[in-house]
């Protein structure tokens, strides 16, 4: 064991010591920056989706589960998360010339009311794309139950909202649908995707 | 409570597991958890009044159940308009009503209905896709059994409060009917309850093989045995007063699954076939069912007696009842009693089971390579539990040499005198003719032969036999007027008794050996019977077609004839259906569908007393059908539990991702097309995917989940001895 | 050691401080002997608790480091003539530091939770350090820079008496919060303490040996942060490998977790944390006995 020896410190302290204090303030700060840096571009990730035939390119979260054998486009879900996974689906959907948003969103809601639980249309607003161009959104909430009929289903509140606009003839869906309760955080993932969504 | 839960789940499976390796590798596990109980039921006022339950089984991953018509079909003993499935859950408790289904399609006479998984409990659609896959058990060959086979039986023995029931017998007999090939029905001494009915019958292989079936009498006679389960009629007391629900008496009969390999097809594929041309549905009898004309034969031949018989000698082995009937219907319920010496016969006795051979026409049921025990036979035939008749025959003692006729035949002469035709349909003419056998005949004997028209003599000839003893003989008749369509019957009487009989049709017009009934079958493609019946025919289609459409013309049928409607799909029969002809004699463009079908080869035929008239391909898309991935069904079940090293408390919504043999885990790039299956654990942690692993394949799994380590792992792989495993898989948070 | 060299005067000083090495490898090996041997009784007997009693039990782990440091490091200091009357101030200020900043940042605005399990081993690593690391790192650093700096830094021992309980005390923290919020099993109980006791007091014992260095030798501006940055480092590579050390690999007759993997992990981190800063902090202590000892002989004393 060693002696507890030396001198005790001046009550001034030395400009080194000063130094010493002042730089590993900057490595606190500089460390923490990095730190948010890190953490952004490690949740901000993607990986590139695109489909020549509907003429749909995007960038979604890397790690997100990639789809396209259902009745959309393509899907991506957030199979990490636990609870309900959140899901951006794209879909089309051919329009006739007197074809409005809100048919659109009647015939998708009269759909869903079949096959959700608790479905209610929450309301209607606008919604910015990426060229600044306006498209219709719909929010709506229902129930989700694990579906397997052998074991003990989790149920989730969603909130979901599906953004919707109609060009070259076609209505393109954008469904984003998560958890009620990181639903508002999820949201940024939903506008960066859109930014990012090219049709 | 859950680990209670799991340890009574693994007891019954250690059983289980020793079993099936008793039993040539059954899967007992699976046969219970592909068993489902089923309520019909009636919307009352917002409420559900149960008015019939049953067993049924799950035959694919996609939700088809198959079972008994009489429980899910509405019916004067059960008029229920909602089918609700409950699942076997937990295999140690009563089932979980889980999911509501519809009749995709059924035959009622043969008392089998294909159900469809459709909509959740609470009534919402299942969207297509998003039903889980469920376990399901294999159709196996009802034809490759025999007598003696051991049989395993599963369904639930009570009104939803036992847990799924096993038991195991063997088949006593076969009971055989005029209904499509092989025998009508197995008989086992089993120990069936009732509700058991619409359950599954296994062979020793652990296939589906037959559905145990019996037709509760319910609604039908006051002593029919049912319960009362709830307060239907909200008096507040359960009584008498409210819904009696059949149970039905204890069950000895299997229906062999191959009758209903069409309507498990025609399910399977989707495959929706909709007779367009058929007049509005024809009102049903009104007049009692009734039986006659009573008589026994020792074999039968293409659906009709051999010859007649009055008693039958030392060591028969086949025996055959037959009889008129009329005024029947597809929910009557019929029943054949046999004793011996005044002593029950359930060997060859029929239970009550649902009629299947339409309103009228000659029957039989009876049975072959079974030994009849020496004694004096008492048939006695009830009909919705009344008896309409009975026959008695002796078996025992020498062999007779009486005189007899045989195996009549009918058709035309050619010029040189020889007998033409099929045997049972004639064209329309002026003269049919008819050879019989003959055997220990005398010269002097009396005979006589009566011909019928629609159950009217047209012609009779009485003679003295001067042919000799055996040999065969050709007689004609020459009805005034002519052969009109429609149904002919002959009998043959020696000494004033009746010695052979039996029945021909008269149809369509000479063309070679078959009678030309039916003739220029066309396909078309459209949406709407119109458009159909406007657009030119093909003979090939692209895919995705939105109806498949065939029509055909036919000549002089006369209504109430018997005809077969057939389609097959890449040579496999999925819609069979024989029903009297309703329309008028000759026509154009009667017309059937098929909606929405997938790739295939699809080919028409027309028949008539099982005699294929008239057929015609059409080609769907590439012309084969789609392979269905899901269908496989060996395997081995993975399941388990995900937690959290912490708490040791099951993780709630992790997904488990099982990679397809064709990559490792290090090459998951989280794609769809890379994956075999995906699992979510439930509240508790517990996973299971229901889609089996092939044996003796590499599969890798990925687990992510926020908050925890991930674990990625490479060569997951089971082998035919190791059918499940259950993975406890500890997840550390990071 | 050698204390010939030494003047009475020095030898009267220095016995004047309680020496703090003995004491924290005594609160070193107490802690982890105690929190092993938990791990080892549930490892061989799978004893099997109450859910209620296993969480207390749990909880009741949560004070044991501190009272053993109270016993063991603070009422000695009553005893001798110049105590470090500071210490409880400084454990509490860091317990409150880590529960009003330290959590909440790395949990709340970090959340490393969502993205940092599923990384690389190298992005783990670094993402530790960055965040969790230099947090608690710089949360601790501050407490001692505008409690104990400079006034309270008489002797070397100092730094490392106040490293010490401002780990004991941010560590409590994390322990009670940790254990409140997961409700784990007792042996895991006892390796999260494990953990946390291990990356606060290796973090903390760096920023002392970097404090000494700047303070006392009058070090190159950048040895005190580099100190930092092995602190912040230390914690990072710890929370980093001791997940995988936990989580056995996983087969076809599924995984278990490897508490004595970890444990392994954790003593061995926390043993070579203290041998590396003792060896510097006492090459640094003879540099400087030595330049001193030969200062007096230059000058003929």
């Amino acid at each position: 064991m060693a002696f507890d020896t030396g001198r005790s410190p001046a009550i001034q302290i030395t400009p080194r010591q000063r130094w010493s204090i002042a730089i590993t303030y900057i490595v606190i700060v500089c460390g923490f920056a990095l730190g948010v840096n890190l953490q952004d571009s490690a949740l901000n990730q993607a990986s590139r989706y695109s489909n020549l035939e509907a003429g749909i390119a995007a960038l979604y979260p890397a790690r997100w589960f990639l789809e396209e054998s259902g009745s959309y486009v393509f899907r991506v879900r957030d199979m990490a998360h636990l609870g309900f996974k959140t899901v951006i689906e794209v879909s089309t959907s051919p329009v006739g010339p007197d074809t409005t948003e809100r048919n659109i969103f009647d015939q998708l809601s009269l759909q869903r009311s079949q096959v959700l639980i608790d479905y209610t249309v929450l309301g209607f607003d606008t919604y910015r794309l990426a060229d600044d161009s306006a498209a219709v959104s719909m929010s709506y909430s229902f129930v989700s139950r694990d579906t397997s009929p052998f074991l003990e289903g989790v149920s989730s509140i969603v909130n979901a909202l599906d953004i919707l606009t109609i060009r070259r003839g076609q209505a393109l869906i954008v469904s984003f649908r998560a958890d009620n309760k990181i639903y508002q955080a999820e949201l940024e993932t939903l506008r960066w995707f859109v930014q990012n969504l090219e049709f | 409570m859950n680990n209670l839960r799991k340890s009574a789940i693994i007891l019954f499976l250690l059983p289980c597991l020793v079993f099936a390796q008793g039993s040539a590798g059954i899967d007992i596990d699976r046969i219970k958890r592909a068993t489902v109980f089923i309520y019909f039921a009636k919307s009352v006022n917002n409420d559900l009044v149960v008015k019939c339950v049953s067993s049924g089984t799950l035959i694919s991953a996609d939700g088809l159940i198959i079972t008994n018509a009489h429980s899910v079909l509405p019916s004067r003993q059960c008029d229920g308009d909602q089918i609700i499935v409950s699942l076997n859950v937990d295999l140690s408790e009563q089932p979980i009503p889980k999911y509501r289904a519809e009749v995709f399609n059924a035959d009622e006479g043969l008392d089998i209905a294909v159900l469809r998984i459709a909509r959740e409990l609470d009534g919402r659609l299942i969207a297509a896709g998003e039903l889980p896959i469920l376990p399901f058990v294999e159709v196996g060959n009802s034809g490759e059994v025999s007598i003696d086979d051991n049989l395993i039986l599963a369904g639930y023995p009570d009104f939803g409060n036992r847990p799924v029931a096993i038991t195991r017998g063997t088949i006593t007999a076969f009971i055989a009917e005029p209904i499509g090939r092989g025998p009508s029905w197995f008989k086992t001494r089993a120990e069936i309850p009732g509700t058991m009915s619409g359950g599954g019958a296994y062979s020793s292989a652990g296939r589906l093989i037959g559905i145990p079936t019996n037709a509760p009498l319910g609604g039908l006679v006051a002593s029919a045995s049912c319960r009362y389960i709830a307060d239907t009629n909200k008096d507040g007391l359960v009584n008498s007063s409210d819904v009696c629900v059949p149970t039905g008496d204890f069950i000895s009969t299997v229906r062999p699954i191959d009758h209903s390999l069409s309507l498990i097809r025609g399910a399977r594929h989707n495959l929706k076939v909709d007779i367009v041309s058929n007049p509005v549905e024809v009102a049903r009898p009104l007049n009692p069912p009734q039986a006659s004309r009573f008589f026994f034969a020792p074999s039968v031949a293409d659906g009709a007696p051999s010859t007649v018989v009055g008693s039958m000698p030392n060591n028969t082995n086949s025996l055959y009842l037959f009889f008129d009937y009329a005024n029947m219907t597809a929910d009557t319920v019929y029943e054949l009693r046999v004793t011996r010496d005044g002593i029950p016969e359930t060997t060859f006795s029929l239970p009550p089971v649902r009629w299947s051979g339409g309103e009228s026409g000659l029957w039989y049921v009876g049975s072959r390579e079974q030994s009849w025990a020496n004694g004096a036979y008492e048939f006695t035939l009830l009909v919705n539990g009344t008896s309409v008749g009975s026959q008695r025959i002796i078996v025992g003692g020498a062999v007779e040499n009486r005189p007899q006729f045989s195996d009549i035949v009918f058709g035309t002469l050619d010029q040189s005198g020889a007998l033409v035709g099929n045997g049972s349909i004639l064209p329309l003419g002026d003269i049919a003719s008819a050879r019989f056998l003959y055997a220990n005949m005398r010269d002097g004997l009396q005979w006589l032969a009566i011909w019928y028209y629609l159950g009217v003599e047209v012609a009779r000839t009485a003679d003295v036999w001067s042919d000799g003893n055996h040999g065969a003989k050709v007689i004609r008749v020459a009805p005034n007027g002519g052969l009109l369509p429609g149904l002919f019957r002959m009998e043959l009487y020696i000494e004033g008794a009746l010695s052979a009989t039996s029945d021909f049709i008269v149809a369509g017009r000479q063309a070679g050996p078959l009678p030309e009934i039916f003739g220029n079958i066309r396909h078309t493609a459209a949406d709407t019977l119109s458009a159909a019946r406007l657009t030119p025919a093909s003979s090939t289609f692209p895919s995705s077609i939105p109806a498949l459409y065939a029509q055909f013309d036919w000549r002089q049928i006369a209504a109430g004839t018997p005809w077969t409607l057939r389609w097959l799909v890449d040579d496999q029969v999925f819609f069979q259906s024989t029903n009297p002809w309703l329309t008028v004699e000759s026509g154009s463009d009667f017309t059937v569908s098929l909606s929405n079908p997938p790739d295939g080869s699809y080919r028409l035929q027309l028949l008539v007393n099982k005699l294929k008239l008239a057929e015609q391909e059409a080609v769907v898309g590439i012309g084969q059908l789609p392979i269905d991935r899901l269908a496989q069904f060996e395997g081995a079940i993975l399941s388990g539990k995900v937690i959290d090293a912490a708490t040791r408390r099951g993780i709630p919504s992790v997904t488990i991702v099982l990679i397809s043999e064709d990559y490792a885990a290090s090459e998951f790039l989280w794609r769809e097309d890379q994956v075999f299956a995906l699992a979510t654990t439930d509240r508790n942690g517990n996973f299971q995917f229901a889609r089996p692993l092939a044996f003796d394949t590499n599969y890798s799994i990925v687990i992510e989940a926020d908050g925890y380590i991930p674990h990625a792992a490479d060569v997951f792989r089971f082998s035919a001895d190791q059918p499940y495993a259950d993975l406890e898989i500890v997840m550390v948070r990071g | 050691m050698d204390t010939r060299l030494q003047s009475d005067l020095d030898r009267a000083d220095t016995y004047a401080f309680l020496p703090v090495w003995r004491r924290l490898s005594a609160q070193i090996v107490i802690t982890t002997a105690t929190l092993l041997a938990i791990v080892l009784f549930n490892e061989l007997l799978s004893p099997s608790f109450d859910a209620q009693l296993e969480r207390l039990l749990s909880l009741a782990l949560v004070p044991f480091p501190v009272i053993l440091w109270l016993f063991v490091s603070v009422l000695p200091e009553y005893r001798v003539s110049r105590p470090r009357r500071r210490l409880i101030g400084v454990a509490v200020v860091s317990a409150l530091t880590a529960s009003a900043i330290g959590l909440p940042l790395v949990n709340d605005f970090f959340r490393v939770q969502q993205w940092l399990p599923l990384q690389s081993v190298f992005t783990r690593i670094l993402g530790y350090t960055l965040t969790a690391g230099i947090v608690d790192a710089g949360l601790k650093f501050l407490v001692l820079r505008y409690l104990i700096l400079p006034r309270g830094l008489r002797v070397r021992s100092d730094a490392v008496a106040y490293a010490l309980a401002s780990s004991i005390g941010y560590s409590a923290f994390l322990n009670s919060a940790l254990i409140w919020r997961l409700e784990p099993t007792w042996d895991i109980a006892a390796i999260y303490l494990l953990f946390n006791i291990t990356v606060q007091l290796a973090s903390g014992l760096f920023l002392a040996l970097g404090i000494i260095e700047s303070y006392f030798s009058d070090a190159y501006p950048l040895v005190l942060p580099a100190n930092f940055l092995v602190a912040a480092m230390t914690t990072g590579i710890t929370s980093a490998s001791v997940g995988g050390f936990l989580s056995g690999p996983l087969s076809t007759a599924g995984n278990t977790d490897r508490p004595l993997f970890a444990c392994a992990l954790l003593v061995g981190s926390l043993f070579a944390t203290l041998g590396i800063v003792y060896f510097l902090y006492s090459n640094a202590e003879r540099s400087e006995r030595e330049a001193f000892a030969s200062q007096r002989n230059s000058h003929g004393i």
